[in-house]
């Protein structure tokens, strides 16, 4: 049996996640950044994440054949990084060099709340990916010990 | 390889560590597609297709490798879980795989001990 498909899958998964934790840090960075005078500004993203079954990553005839072409199949989880679209918050900073003529400064809709439960969510799953790969790791080697 | 010398065990074995390690695989993707929106997931059928073994087994009182030619653990979707719940239970899919590595240890210490028999006789008795 082909362990490294484990071994990939796993770390698909935890890269996945490294990416929602990645996005998620820097939003809350740029959470207090301030839009200049000639309108650029931190525009909040998100993650989009769907799974692709692995023979279209790695499009292996045998591997279809393997698992039967129409039977349930593996898949990746694959991500998108789009902006999220959060409208930008207006805050009254009538003294601020950057504030436009009705005295607000407009900072990127971040939601800090939302970014750091997106945070957890994706360190448990992370956890949760280590773990598989351990136990594959663990598993693969008990598997050289057959005979022994 | 030795498929004449007892191929059942052999056979049977190497069958179910087949199921047990597509059964890791199936819980590794499921765990990696944990956060995607519209996963389905998947789980392994083997232990149905058994039914057939063991029906030949009560009905002949023994057991031969072309019993056992038709079973194949392949990849299912997984039905039991309902479209209500979300989709993938974290806790459930990590306890099969605690629950499916001590299988896979088991059924390795199993051909191990197979093979040992094999080689008491191949060595005469002698150690």
């Amino acid at each position: 049996m082909d362990y490294a498909q484990s071994f990939a899958i796993s770390a698909a998964g935890m890269a996945m996640e490294r990416t929602r934790v990645d996005v998620a840090a820097l939003n809350l960075a740029n959470a207090n950044t301030m839009q200049t005078p000639d309108g650029v500004s931190y525009r909040p993203l998100r993650v989009l994440t769907r799974s692709m079954p692995i023979s279209t990553v790695t499009p292996a005839f045998a591997t279809q054949v393997d698992n039967g072409i129409n039977s349930a199949q593996l898949s990746f989880p694959q991500t998108n990084i789009e902006p999220s679209g959060a409208a930008p918050r207006n805050v009254y900073e009538p003294g601020n060099p950057l504030a436009n003529a009705k005295g607000f400064v407009i900072y990127p809709g971040v939601d800090p709340a939302a970014e750091m439960v997106n945070m957890m969510d994706a360190q448990r799953a992370y956890e949760a990916n280590v773990a598989a790969m351990n136990v594959t790791r663990a598993l693969a080697l008990k598997t050289l010990d057959i005979g022994g | 390889m030795t498929e004449s010398i007892e191929a059942l065990t052999t056979t049977a074995l190497s069958l179910a560590l087949d199921a047990a390690s597509m059964r890791q695989q199936a819980i590794a993707a499921n765990i990696a597609n944990a956060n995607t929106p519209g996963y389905q997931p998947i789980k392994v059928n083997f232990e149905t297709q058994l039914e057939d073994a063991r029906r030949a087994l009560e009905s002949n009182g023994r057991l031969d490798s072309q019993a056992l030619s038709g079973v194949t653990p392949r990849f299912d979707n997984d039905s039991e879980i309902d479209a209500l719940s979300p989709k993938v239970r974290l806790d459930v899919e990590v306890a099969n795989m605690s629950q499916n590595a001590v299988q896979y240890q088991a059924l390795l210490k199993g051909l191990s001990k197979h093979y040992a028999i094999l080689s008491t006789a191949v060595n005469d008795g002698r150690k």
